[in-house]
């Protein structure tokens, strides 16, 4: 190791380290060299993803038997959340429940323990509309966003809140019962059935972003004093269109299936979504992988599971 | 056949407005027009405003984007026109009910016309009883040396051949002002014929939110300004660099003057006595129309 280089080593909580983003930006803070205690109830985490070398505990967000976990950790990443949309829409009760009472144990077990800074998961939903907006999961989100500025202002606790638009790569969750749109497209093109793709599909357009770009960041969260107490738009700042991904799926699966075209639901408006990165640029951060490289990644994390005969 | 008009509303947080100017086209004489309506990230009730509108007319469509800016919501707007030509509505603004119907009727007859331009009247909150007019030159034909110094057609006032937009571009994005100006001065340079007419289009509503009462105005503009004659020198010919040098010199003393006068009016203890003077000379610039 070159004597100029100074690793910090951190002691990190992650929420939610059993789902998606969690699993992944624990293997990335280990690899960095920092301690990593892990939490998820395993409602919809795959305890399988939980790295080696993670202290996991699984408990559930609201538990006040979280707090002893809490001391001595430098940073805490919060993702854990109920976040499938239509799920979160069907059960309000629950949403509200897990994310926001789940989100203020996780702050006030943080002030309790002296945490120095919180990082929160929220959400580009806050930004997508009136409809999205009146959902139970953006109303989940924006009343985290203000939990966080209210331990703020009252106890000092450092947050950034993380506003993500449409993350993908390995271990996105595919298991639900409305995968998002790679894996879906994936998914399909392994069994050798034709993917769907809903009217529209050349103008509705995402910011997609690849896991490990938005794991980037929030390591950056960890030492940067700047960022503190700002929320950060996590996107490329570019858009694809779903024919986009579609064709960089064939690409990257070599598949020359064709697609169904189905009429568009009744409540889908045609939209782009787009992340102002500006503020996330300041701090010297952008994200790196192109859309075929992220998809390569990701379909190779889908065939081996396919292979291991985990996807029905 | 009447020729197709795109009308298009960029919205960001419009819903009280909105319903006004959409009532605004559906009471246009002149029937064959869509309405694109780009919602550009709004958080208020925008959506509901214009789904109550959509489910009635087909003409009018909706369209949704996470906040870009106005520049982009416009491009986004033009991207999705079918017309043959475009016409341009903020969502607090209103049409006159002939505005289209007069526009056509003088584009048809004057086909070498590539943007028209109408007359417009403001009005303050919602009290559309008391009109006021903002005298503007009118130059007809090729208008690039008329319009490099200064914007006097807004873009309320305009129709414009959709076919323009596709062969020399349309609005800067990410610019906070000058943005308007840019694509007539972009538009003329490039061969498009404009032409003035004597009538009353629309109108359009003052309030204390209009960007250009806020004290960084004067900064902002004169910034943009500087790097909009950059952009114009590059398009120069040898020979156009020197007739235009003057012209360009002069423009870029001037907007160096009002950067300076912008810092004043920013800095506090002055802008005390300025920023009310320099609102008190923006209002003066609106006369009562009797």
């Amino acid at each position: 190791m070159s004597c100029y280089s100074i690793v910090v080593m951190a002691k990190v909580l992650i929420t939610g380290v059993a789902g998606f983003i969690g699993s992944n930006l624990a293997e990335k803070l280990l690899q960095n060299g920092h301690e990593v205690i892990g939490v998820d109830d395993l409602s919809y985490g795959i305890l399988e993803q939980v790295p080696k070398g993670v202290e996991f505990h699984k408990i559930d967000i609201r538990s006040e038997d979280i707090f002893s976990l809490f001391k001595g950790v430098h940073t805490v990443f919060h993702l854990a959340a109920k976040n499938d949309l239509i799920a979160c829409q069907e059960n309000p009760v629950e949403t509200i429940s897990v994310n926001v009472h789940g989100t203020i144990n996780i702050f006030e077990a943080s002030r309790r323990a002296g945490v120095k800074k919180v990082v929160f998961a929220s959400s580009s939903a806050l930004e997508e509309g009136e409809a999205r907006l009146k959902g139970f999961y953006a109303i989940s989100k924006t009343v985290c966003e203000k939990i966080a500025d209210g331990y703020h202002v009252a106890f000092g606790l450092n947050y950034v809140l993380l506003r993500y638009f449409n993350v993908y790569g390995p271990r996105q969750d595919y298991r639900r019962a409305h995968p998002p749109v790679m894996s879906a497209l994936i998914i399909k093109v392994l069994k050798g059935e034709q993917p769907i793709l809903y009217e529209g599909y050349e103008e509705n357009k995402r910011d997609f972003i690849y896991v490990d770009d938005a794991n980037d960041f929030n390591i950056l969260c960890i030492e940067n004093e700047n960022m503190n107490n700002k929320f950060f738009r996590l996107g490329t700042g570019k858009s694809s269109s779903i024919e986009d991904v579609w064709n960089a799926v064939k690409k990257v699966t070599g598949s020359n299936l064709e697609p169904i075209i189905k009429s568009r639901l009744p409540l889908d408006t045609l939209s782009v979504t787009l992340a102002d990165i500006t503020e996330a640029g300041k701090i010297g951060w952008k994200a790196k992988t192109s859309l075929e490289d992220g998809l390569k990644a990701q379909f190779e994390y889908l065939k081996s599971e396919f292979i291991k005969g985990k996807i029905k | 056949m009447k020729p197709l008009v795109s009308i298009i509303i960029p919205a960001y947080n419009a819903g009280s407005f909105l319903a006004e100017t959409i009532e605004s086209v559906i009471a246009q004489t002149y029937s064959n027009w869509e309405l694109i309506i780009i919602d550009d990230g709004s958080v208020d009730e925008t959506a509901s405003v214009v789904s109550g509108y959509t489910n009635k007319d087909e003409r009018i469509k909706y369209f949704f984007q996470t906040n870009q800016k106005m520049a982009s919501a416009r491009n986004a707007g033009i991207k999705r026109a079918r017309g043959e030509y475009v016409a341009f509505l903020d969502a607090d603004n209103l049409f006159l009910p002939d505005k289209l119907f007069k526009h056509i009727d003088f584009m048809e007859s004057h086909p070498e016309c590539d943007v028209s331009y109408g007359k417009i009247n403001y009005f303050y909150g919602s009290n559309k009883a008391i009109l006021y007019k903002n005298e503007q030159p009118e130059f007809s034909g090729d208008i690039f040396e008329k319009v490099l110094p200064q914007n006097f057609i807004n873009v309320l006032a305009v129709m414009v051949k959709k076919e323009l937009f596709n062969k020399f571009g349309a609005f800067q994005e990410g610019w906070y002002a000058c943005d308007e100006h840019y694509v007539w001065i972009n538009l003329s340079y490039h061969g498009a014929k404009f032409y003035p007419f004597q009538e009353v289009v629309g109108l359009l509503r003052l309030h204390n939110a209009n960007d250009s009462y806020r004290a960084d105005y004067l900064i902002r503009t004169a910034d943009q300004f500087t790097k909009m004659l950059d952009i114009i020198e590059s398009w120069f010919n040898p020979k156009e660099k020197i007739k235009y040098k003057k012209t360009i010199l002069s423009l870029r003393r001037h907007w160096y003057r009002m950067r300076f006068l912008g810092q004043l009016l920013i800095t506090p203890a002055l802008s005390w006595i300025l920023m009310p003077l320099f609102l008190y000379y923006r209002k003066t610039k609106y006369q009562l129309i009797k």
